[in-house]
């Protein structure tokens, strides 16, 4: 086939289907169309009248409710409101040889208010034209045979569905999942994930040779509020991964003991004890533990535990005893 | 006394190794219930029953 100017492209129509079911009157589409004359839309193969259904945004609604079939609604867009850049496309100047009384010259579409008009060499001003349609140029005066009308217009046009390059136009939704590789974050980038650290300023007794939960009642930071420093003294942080749990604790007793240790219960039950020390041991002992425990983020918990076989033993609260944790790796 | 005093005294033969990190673990939630039996695996003492530990 034959054509002037650019070779033609094609490109496929956007196309909704959707299934009544007689019931359903308005459907979601995919793009939302500039009115109804802006779609065609068949339902069961049969093509409706624009006045038989509305749009509003991205809502198709029918009245009354198509009818039940399976894919029996098509809906096929003859065009979408552009969205996103707006750019400058081109410049295009044009020459006119004016006829006799000529007013009216076409030039190539132009976005209004983006025309220069120049007769002759010289450029005409707002009062002697009217250019406010897009398509054509009309002079306050007729031309004189032979006159030189040279029009210099910018057609201003958007780039259909693009993304502003502006703060915050990108959101996560446009990133491939697992795309932002470590080069890509800024240095100095670290996760914000749940983290704490409590502490304990007075002595806390408990029972010998039994394990028992040390009440951290102080809180130095809690970033997402998932330690509980009043009632059961427990980290459930709600974000699932692995985590750091480190347990700092000073214990002390009267005379000697033979056993003494930390560890971390695990929702409720023995989850590692160590370390402990065994052999005699005067007066207390100070310990040092961590752990890399694997949370779901929602239920699980740990909790700080000591031990000593000593008489009367007590957590030491003037030594600087710290229960911390922190999140190394999303699940 | 205390409930690791009732256990030995009703078990002598128990060592310390037995309830630190043994077969037998006492546990207090510090929530003002006091010393319970956490876990009992001991191979051969069978677990006190509450009539004996009282």
């Amino acid at each position: 086939m034959s054509y002037i100017g650019n070779q033609p492209t094609t490109v496929a129509f956007l196309t909704d289907q959707f299934s009544g079911n007689g019931s359903t009157t308005a459907f979601t589409l995919s793009a939302a169309p500039a009115n109804t004359n802006s779609i065609l839309v068949a339902i069961s193969g049969v093509l409706q009248d624009p006045s038989t259904y509305s749009i509003s945004g991205t809502t198709l609604t029918f009245s009354p409710a198509p009818p039940t079939g399976t894919g029996n609604i098509s809906v096929r867009f003859l065009g979408i409101p552009a969205s996103g850049v707006t750019t400058t496309a081109y410049r295009t100047v044009t020459e006119f040889t004016a006829t006799a009384g000529q007013t009216t010259f076409t030039p190539p579409s132009y976005t209004v208010g983006y025309i220069d008009v120049y007769r002759n060499g010289a450029k005409l001003g707002a009062a002697d034209f009217t250019a406010t349609n897009g398509t054509t140029v009309v002079l306050a005066s007729g031309a004189s045979s032979g006159d030189l009308i040279q029009t210099v217009s910018f057609y201003v046009s958007s780039v259909l569905n693009a993304i502003p390059a502006t703060n915050g136009a990108v959101t996560s939704a446009y990133l491939l999942d697992g795309s932002v590789t470590q080069a890509k974050l800024g240095t100095g980038v670290a996760g914000n994930g749940p983290a704490f650290s409590a502490s304990r300023t007075t002595n806390q007794s408990f029972s010998g040779s039994t394990w028992t939960k040390i009440q951290f009642n102080t809180e130095n930071w809690d970033t997402a509020n998932c330690y509980d420093p009043s009632t059961n003294y427990r980290f459930t942080p709600n974000v699932a991964g692995y985590y750091l749990i480190t347990l700092a604790c000073d214990m002390v007793f009267t005379g000697t003991a033979s056993v003494a240790g930390i560890g971390i219960n695990k929702n409720g039950s023995y989850y590692s004890y160590s370390p402990v020390f065994y052999g005699t041991m005067n007066s207390g002992l100070g310990f040092n533990g961590s752990w890399v425990v694997n949370f779901n983020g929602s239920t699980d918990y740990v909790e700080a535990m000591i031990y000593s076989n000593g008489a009367s033993p007590s957590v030491n609260g003037t030594s600087g005893n710290l229960f911390t944790g922190t999140l190394m790796r999303s699940a | 006394m205390t409930l690791h005093e009732k256990i030995i005294n009703l078990y002598p033969e128990l060592a310390n190794h037995d309830f630190s990190r043994g077969s037998i673990l006492l546990q207090n939630d510090s929530d003002g219930k006091g010393d319970y039996i956490a876990k009992w695996d001991h191979p051969t003492l069978p677990r006190p029953t509450d009539e004996e530990l009282k």
